[in-house]
């Protein structure tokens, strides 16, 4: 009996534990937003109730307009922090009103000025990122004892402090308007480093901060910010870094890796070869890369079966990598629908293409032919411009007519992503970088879509306004101004007949050349300005015919003017034989 | 020669130090507001007629009530250009003009402490303009034009004595807010680079 119940005790206190560790276990993790709240003010609302016993609230990556006020209410020791430092974006202000050792961390703070604002209680504002323009204000204290420490201020006023202690350590002022305002500094301005504003305190580093890059405050190698704050940092135990990513509360997510790309795709028959390469993340205390594949777009990235390994393949601190033994992949439809081709937008040799989306599609080639483009050459031209929905088609002659068609392909291909891990700990891994795809195998090419004739042209502004760095033409200068109907009907015909061939544009060179120097001559002679606008005449009425009349009305004119011609020959060669007849 | 030139110079020099001891001789305005464009047509290219205007410029009093300065300003708009061969609007054009202006102004001061001092003034200016065109290119050049204003400007040292008090220590000796309508022309070309602006802005007097 009393091993039954004490087997019975014990089945009690095992289930008693399971059912309560992931409670004791939640207890100690962090309260996500969203997630666990939809917002900063139901989680704080929670910890205030005493219902929670939870201290920190996660703000995931993403832009937070929130309004958010840290109260005495609060218990003691709230945190609030975002998901990483450079991704999540405080658009809105952090009020502290009175609470007692929280600490405000990994945020991006701009547009709303001051981003904290500090009016009572005890804080630490740590591992932060201030960006403002000249004028704003990053931080104000208005009457407490924060702890500002291991943030970056750029631009605007950093800490407006009034008449309070205020401890400012280990932070980077970047072109800031100045970098502590005002305030009794009673205790310690240490450690920081200042680049393009005054320097003050003790231990003061003013040369070039080497970050990574101009919205990626991680330091590279050689930084004089490395090892030069107050404190050891978390990731190696070190004396602390200078910036948003130093000290005891640091950030340790690496930025996402920039530029990857699928330089070449080799195919070795049943197998291929692709090359990728990306930008190397900077910060010194980057390890390594991660790259994770797939033939499916988008996370999980669980492929398997290339020659390097299943995915995630660890490279090693490397910018590219060439991968073998990527398999042929047949396109996931088998058939494509012809997308639709709308009207493209005229540009000055180009035209704007944009047509509709096909389901399944991975690609779109646009096809080309021309009436009569410069060098006679009817061919069709086909180019791939990838899986987008608009293209500009550049390089065309102006006035000629295109036929222009879009088709839709669909290939198997494999996804890639790259990430990386800093040297600390290959545990931490940053965010995916963006897509690149290898294609691979057979493709399935979609029906050609409806065909659209257009031309490109020559854009015409208004005002017409002279250039001085051309338009000094003399139709220019007869008729007064660049915008003149006349001088508009000359530039067509230029563009339409004479640039879409040789000796067009050998003549129209030719009058680039002299033209600007009679322009002149013809502008500053009333006399002369009305002679060629005469002699321009017959210029214009041609033009005018032959982009005014409807061609069958031009046939017409052209048949009677022949006619018209062998008639006047005729009489003039029977009046010769007439004559010559009376002379015999 | 030499010394008459310089007995001349000596002798405006004077003149004006002897002005500086009453009355400010120099002026500074930055002002901003809206252009409605001279030509009717300009609604069609650029949405409406209206284009922003910001202006600044500098004037020497050597009377108190006649002020000869020089100014620029700058406008800007965007609109669509024009494919004639297919008779629609296409493509993307930005529209920019830089005035430089010497100017001539009166400005009705009976008292120092005059609240409101009405003003007027013609100008002569070179207009340079610059239009950028999408895909092919842009178009500059420059004329010249001319231009009438006149104004009401308010002395703002009656409103705020402490602030007025402390801008004198930096030598400024009056600040007015004022509101001003200007008419300009600037043809070239068939066209009307000019229009009417009305504009509000901050006067310095040092």
């Amino acid at each position: 009996m009393s091993g039954s119940l004490h087997r019975r005790l014990s089945f009690f206190l095992f289930i008693l534990l399971v059912v309560l560790f992931p409670a004791v276990q939640s207890a100690t993790a962090a309260l996500r937003v969203p997630g666990d709240y939809r917002t900063v003010a139901a989680a704080l609302d929670a910890i205030q109730g005493g219902l929670i016993s939870e201290r920190e609230i996660v703000l995931g990556r993403g832009t937070w307009n929130e309004a958010i006020t840290l109260s005495s209410s609060l218990p003691p020791g709230v945190i609030l922090r975002g998901e990483e430092t450079a991704r999540t974006i405080m658009s809105s202000s952090i009020t502290v009103a009175g609470a007692i050792n929280e600490r405000i961390s990994y945020f991006t703070f701009t547009s709303s000025s001051p981003g904290v604002n500090i009016e009572s209680g005890t804080v630490t504002v740590a591992n932060n990122i201030f960006r403002y323009d000249t004028g704003s204000t990053a931080l104000t204290v208005v009457s407490a004892q924060p702890t500002i420490t291991n943030n970056v201020f750029v631009g605007g006023t950093a800490i407006a402090a009034a008449g309070n202690v205020v401890a400012v350590e280990s932070n980077a002022f970047i072109n800031t308007d100045n970098s502590v305002r005002d305030g009794e500094l009673g205790t310690s301005i240490s450690n920081n480093a200042f680049f393009g504003v005054d320097a003050i305190g003790e231990n003061r580093v003013t040369s070039d901060p080497l970050f990574v890059g101009n919205n990626d405050f991680h330091l590279r190698a050689g930084s004089p910010l490395i090892d030069a704050g107050i404190g050891t940092d978390i990731f190696d135990g070190s004396t602390a870094d200078i910036g948003a990513y130093g000290g005891e509360f640091s950030d340790v997510i690496p930025q996402v890796v920039q530029d990857l790309s699928v330089v070449s795709v080799q195919n070795d028959g049943q197998e291929n070869t692709a090359e990728l390469r990306w930008s190397p993340n900077l910060w010194y205390l980057t390890g390594g890369y991660r790259l994770y594949y797939d033939t499916e777009a988008g996370a999980p990235y669980g492929g398997t079966g290339i020659d390097q390994g299943n995915s995630p393949i660890d490279v090693g601190d490397v910018s590219s990598i060439t991968l073998s033994g990527l398999r042929n992949l047949d396109p996931d439809v088998a058939q494509l629908a012809a997308p639709e081709l709308v009207r493209p937008q005229p540009q000055n040799t180009a035209l704007v293409l944009s047509w509709s989306a096909v389901t399944g599609a991975t690609g779109y080639a646009v096809h080309y032919r021309a009436d009569n483009d410069a060098d006679n050459d009817n061919e069709e031209h086909t180019v791939d411009v990838g899986n987008v929905l608009s293209y500009t088609l550049s390089g065309l002659v102006n006035g000629v007519d295109y036929h222009l068609r879009v088709s839709a392909y669909a290939q198997g291909a494999y996804y890639f992503v790259v990430t990386s891990y800093p040297q600390f700990d290959t545990a931490v891994e940053g965010e995916f970088s963006s897509e690149a795809l290898a294609p691979v195998g057979p493709r399935v090419e979609g029906p050609l879509s409806n065909e659209v004739v257009d031309f490109p042209e020559a854009i015409e502004v208004f005002p017409g306004l002279p250039d001085k760095h051309g338009g000094c033409f003399i139709a220019t200068a007869a008729y007064g101004f660049y915008g003149a109907d006349e001088v508009r009907l000359l530039r067509r015909f230029r563009d339409h007949y004479l640039l879409t061939n040789a000796p067009g544009r050998a003549f129209v060179a030719w009058y680039y050349e002299h033209s600007p120097h009679w322009a002149k001559t013809v502008r500053d002679t009333p006399l002369l300005k009305s002679l060629v606008r005469v002699a321009l005449m017959p210029a214009i009425a041609l033009a005018a015919f032959l982009f005014y009349v409807p061609a069958a009305v031009q046939g017409i004119v052209l048949l009677l003017a022949l006619l018209l011609w062998v008639g006047y020959v005729a009489c003039r060669l029977r009046a010769a034989l007439a004559s010559m007849e009376k002379t015999a | 020669m030499n010394r008459r030139v310089l007995a001349l110079l000596l002798s405006l020099a004077a003149c004006a130090n002897a002005l500086a001891d009453d009355v400010p001789r120099w002026a500074f305005e930055i002002k901003g507001g809206v252009q409605r464009s001279a030509m009717a047509q300009w609604r069609e290219f650029y949405d409406d007629n209206r284009m922003p205007i910001y202006a600044f410029g500098i004037g020497y009093k050597p009377w108190r009530p006649l002020e000869i300065g020089i100014d620029t300003a700058y406008l800007q708009d965007r609109g669509h250009g024009f494919a004639p061969g297919h008779g629609e609007a296409a493509g993307n054009v930005r529209y920019r003009l830089i005035p430089v202006h010497l100017s001539l102004t009166a400005r009705a001061v009976f008292d120092e402490d005059q609240w409101l001092v009405p003003y007027a003034g013609i100008a002569l200016g070179r207009y340079a303009y610059r239009m950028d065109i999408s895909g092919q290119n842009g178009i500059s050049g420059a004329t010249n034009g001319e231009r009438y204003r006149i104004g009401l400007q308010l002395l703002l040292d009656h409103i705020e004595p402490s602030a007025a008090e402390g801008m004198q220590t930096y030598g400024i000796d009056n600040t007015y807010f004022f509101l001003e309508y200007q008419e300009s022309k600037a043809k070239i070309a068939g066209s009307d680079l000019g229009g009417k602006a009305w504009l509000g802005g901050l006067l310095l007097e040092f």
